[in-house]
């Protein structure tokens, strides 16, 4: 990982497109400005954890078969 | 082509049905083709399964029928990526995770599966929008979804 030492309001380039600012620092908390192109996402990494740990859920959800599937429709119709 | 899978045996998808993903499922970034399988047609609840890994598939939905509503903002990148030219080739499937004692159904709206169903491409988005809940409680706001439904995307019984 390349480690750069960065001032206050100073940035970091990345490409051509993409710049990342340090507004400003209180105690442990950093605030960052992010200038990107329109289409590109930015996110919180955690947002990108939460969604690995959910789709590692869902992936281990207890209908294990199509049988299981068909008696859940079932059962959320009358319940 | 030929699959053999955990759930459904051996079963057989037409090229036209494999859905290719970009980068895969978050999490599961080594299955890259998928299709998309129903066992009853009256079951809203499909499959999303991997045929890279025949032991990895996924309970999807269409969001629609959770929420009439539902209409997150696709960035321009994901519209390039999945070559989507017209919006009505955009199909949408949200992963379901289940819990049975007791039952819990909670859908993932904050990551759609984004399907470009003309051209079989998919990728999964994570929205900005944090409105969009990551555990939306299926079973507490299930009248939509008990009014009826309909397909929009073609899926193949296994």
């Amino acid at each position: 990982m390349l480690i750069l030492t960065r001032k206050l309001g100073e940035s970091i380039v990345i490409g051509d497109q993409i710049q990342i600012t340090l507004l400003d620092i209180k105690g442990k908390h950093v605030r960052i400005g992010v200038n990107a192109p329109k289409g590109i996402a930015v996110h919180r990494g955690e947002v990108y954890e939460m969604i690995q740990d959910e789709n590692k859920k869902a992936f281990e959800s207890d209908v294990k078969n199509s049988e299981m599937l068909s008696a859940l429709w079932a059962q959320v119709k009358i319940l | 082509m030929k699959i053999s899978t955990t759930r459904f045996g051996m079963i057989e998808i037409s090229e036209s049905d494999i859905i290719l993903m970009r980068r895969g499922i978050l999490g599961f970034e080594e299955s890259k083709k998928y299709a998309l399988l129903y066992q009853d047609v009256k079951n809203p609840f499909l499959w999303f399964q991997s045929l890279d890994d025949g032991a990895t598939a996924f309970v999807v939905i269409d969001p629609f029928l959770l929420q009439p509503y539902y209409q997150p903002e696709l960035n321009d990148d994901t519209l390039e990526k999945l070559e989507i030219d017209n919006p009505e080739d955009v199909a949408l499937m949200v992963i379901v995770s289940i819990r049975s004692n007791p039952v819990l159904l909670t859908a993932n709206l904050r990551a759609p599966i984004v399907i470009n169903a003309a051209k079989k491409k998919a990728c999964q988005v994570v929205l900005e929008d944090s409105r969009f809940p990551i555990r939306y409680d299926i079973l507490k706001n299930r009248e939509f979804l008990l009014g009826g439904h309909c397909y929009e995307i073609s899926a193949t019984a296994p």
